[in-house]
């Protein structure tokens, strides 16, 4: 049998960022994958030697421009934790409203991207349209259409206005609407089934033993979602995390549609309930020395975060540990006996943002 | 062979095709590349269609910072690129490194290993910004078919006119 | 002082152990974060998870130059995370399972043979600028 070694990016049509691996084919089969990283390795968490604290904010929320409220919100998370500060309950509520939509805007993305790597490009063009009206509520609310900038330590930095808080709720209405006419199109097709259904399986014990987190891992079976913490506003209401027990490429597209759903559910809750209050606490000085860890749930997967601090206004350790990083070793696992015209697809099944990877 | 240059020249004006190339960017400007394409943006009105393959292509778009590891893969899809051709550098990274320029395994802007001819500003760059920059490398792309500009063959790249070099900051490897 | 919370201090000559038992427990593996403590001493912490989201710290303090034991031989998904710290922070592991040998991240093409990359995380410090 004839054994060749084809590479798969940093270029390549279906991915936008640079993801290079090195596919073993054995005819049309894989059997060893070898990720090569580095391709957009920054070394930004070095950078929190340079910038204070509180210029880190921004820093950190370049780890990745699509769950960039996210990034920042672990951050703060973790320095309000060295502080023994809470936000305000306004700016709680503010905060989880940004973070599911940044939610709904990567799942739409993700969508999109999926069904074009099967050769969809309708449907690609379809999810990217309803996730406009989520970047427009972003821009009015923010200013800034993908970076937002409203996470600060202590609280957060804008309000949004009754007005606005009354718009965003039509919008949600809309946007559910476009999106269930898109599930219901996407989820039924036989073509769309014929090419996820039980490609890429992962079983419920490998997700775990792996280290899978997210969708990856919801698809599996498992019911963990960074979100059962309770962060921010959240504890004022129920949560239930979506699990699908197939554990294929289907199982995890069926996670994500359901999670935009549940987190339009999320946006409106917190919509109808927000109360009034200030927006930030004052911080006042360094932080004191100490380390802190904080846990949120990103689009990906749970997104953690380790600060340490010596009592300056440096940081001397910043470590994040980013949900496609623990997504690799899976992806290793499923990748192995597929066919080569699956890879995209299976690739793509995991979400993967090379960007947070290497940082 | 008068009738059929003139053919394919107003052929790539009329329809440009783009590449884009992801080099150390945080996908905010990625994102805004392809919003550009869905339809609220559409540039395919221009006859803009984004292509896989840089030997089809016209223009490059690149997003983010250039790193030692990466710059290999830029400057090789540059070279396969037929001429005439225009690059865009999009975001803030790609302009100069933005706010990575301190970090050890950034070299800094596009400009440090291929000729840029357009920078789009923006952190990330707005897809109207994107869709101008696109715009006027065209026009550039026509000056260029009309031999009013000249030729951006692979000579080494040198940082672009009125743009001063970035110093890099003091860090000492002790 | 605010210090992370359930951390059990291991030593070189147990951790693979420690590890190997946090699994059998049913712990989830999240990440190693390597700090570097003074000029002397490097710092791991192996954080580990479980399904009711309780949190669970191996600490380990060695000296610098020291070869670690690397623990992708009982855990599969510590390779990436090992290979990164390999390349920035220059700690060498023993019985990596996939070794990228320093080529991780960093690109050590221009380098002559033998000769390494600065390790970036381990070594840098910053100075202020003067102001004129």
């Amino acid at each position: 049998m004839s054994r060749t070694i084809i590479p798969f990016g940093p270029q390549h049509p279906v991915l936008p960022e640079p993801l290079h691996l090195k596919l073993v084919v054995e005819d049309e089969i894989v059997s060893e994958v070898i990720p090569n990283l580095g391709y957009v390795h920054r070394g930004l968490e070095m950078l929190s030697r340079v910038r204070d604290m509180h210029q880190m904010i921004y820093v950190v929320e370049r780890v990745c421009g699509i769950c960039s409220c996210l990034h920042a919100l672990a951050y703060c998370h973790a320095l309000e934790k060295l502080y023994g500060l809470e936000a305000p309950p306004r700016a709680r509520y503010l905060r989880i409203i940004w973070g599911e939509l940044h939610r709904m805007h990567s799942h739409l993305l993700w969508l999109g991207l999926y069904a074009e790597s099967f050769g969809f490009e309708s449907l690609f063009l379809a999810f990217w349209k309803v996730r406009e009206r989520i970047m427009d509520i972003m821009e009015a609310t923010a200013g800034n259409r993908v970076v937002i900038s409203t996470n600060i330590i202590g609280g957060v930095r804008r309000d949004i206005s009754p007005e606005n808080l009354r718009w965003i709720m039509n919008e949600m209405d809309l946007v559910e609407k476009e999106f269930r006419q898109l599930m219901s199109t996407m989820l039924k097709d036989y073509t769309v089934e014929s090419r996820t259904r039980g490609k890429g399986y992962l079983s419920k014990e490998d997700a775990y033993a792996l280290g899978a987190c997210g969708p990856t891992l919801r698809g599996s079976g498992w019911a963990i979602d960074s979100r059962m913490l309770e962060y921010d506003a959240l504890k004022d209401f129920s949560f239930e995390p979506v699990v699908e027990h197939d554990g294929d490429s289907y199982a995890r597209g069926v996670v994500r549609f359901k999670e935009v759903l549940q987190s339009i559910g999320i946006v409106r809750e917190c919509i109808s309930k927000i109360p009034d209050s200030e927006l930030s606490v004052p911080v006042k000085g360094n932080p004191p020395a100490g380390e802190a860890w904080s846990n949120v749930e990103q689009p990906r997967g749970e997104l953690l975060y380790y600060v340490k601090s010596d009592g300056t206004k440096n940081l001397p350790r910043v470590r994040i540990r980013t949900p496609t990083f623990a997504n690799i070793p899976p992806l290793l696992v499923m990748l192995k006996g597929c066919e080569l015209a699956d890879v995209p697809v299976i690739t793509l099944s995991i979400d993967p943002c090379i960007s947070c990877t290497e940082r | 062979m008068g009738l059929l240059n003139n053919l394919i020249n107003k052929s790539r004006l009329k329809s440009p095709w783009v590449v884009h190339y992801d080099c150390g960017s945080c996908n905010g400007c990625d994102i805004e590349v392809l919003a550009c394409l869905t339809p609220v943006y559409d540039l395919e009105r221009f006859g803009i269609v984004n292509v896989g393959n840089p030997k089809h292509a016209d223009v490059l778009l690149v997003t983010g910072t250039v790193n030692k590891r990466n710059k290999a893969v830029l400057k090789n899809i540059y070279d396969q690129m037929p001429e005439p051709k225009a690059v865009v550098a999009i975001g803030t990274c790609g302009m100069s490194g933005g706010m990575f320029r301190e970090c050890y395994n950034v070299v800094g802007g596009v400009d440090k290993v291929i000729p840029v001819d357009v920078y789009v500003p923006g952190c990330p760059a707005k897809p109207e910004a994107i869709i101008d920059g696109v715009v006027k490398a065209l026009e550039l792309v026509k000056a260029k078919l009309e031999g009013k500009a000249p030729q951006s063959d692979a000579a080494p790249a040198e940082p672009a006119e009125g743009k001063p070099e970035e110093p890099k900051p003091e860090i000492d490897a002790a | 002082m605010i210090v992370l919370e359930n951390v059990t201090e291991v030593s070189l000559d147990n951790v693979r152990e420690e590890v190997a038992a946090a699994i059998e427990q049913g712990w989830r593996f999240v990440t190693i974060t390597a700090v570097d403590l003074n000029e002397n001493e490097f710092e791991f912490i192996y954080h580990f998870h479980n399904p009711e989201f309780e949190i669970k710290n191996l600490r380990l303090t060695f000296p610098k130059g020291t070869v670690v034991p690397s623990v992708s031989g009982v855990l599969f998904c510590a390779l990436l995370v090992e290979n990164e710290i390999k390349d920035l922070f220059h700690i060498d592991f023993e019985g990596l399972a996939l070794d990228y040998n320093g080529t991780f991240y960093t690109n050590v093409d221009e380098l002559e043979e033998g000769e390494r990359m600065i390790a970036p995380f381990a070594t840098f410090t910053t100075v202020q600028k003067n102001k004129d």
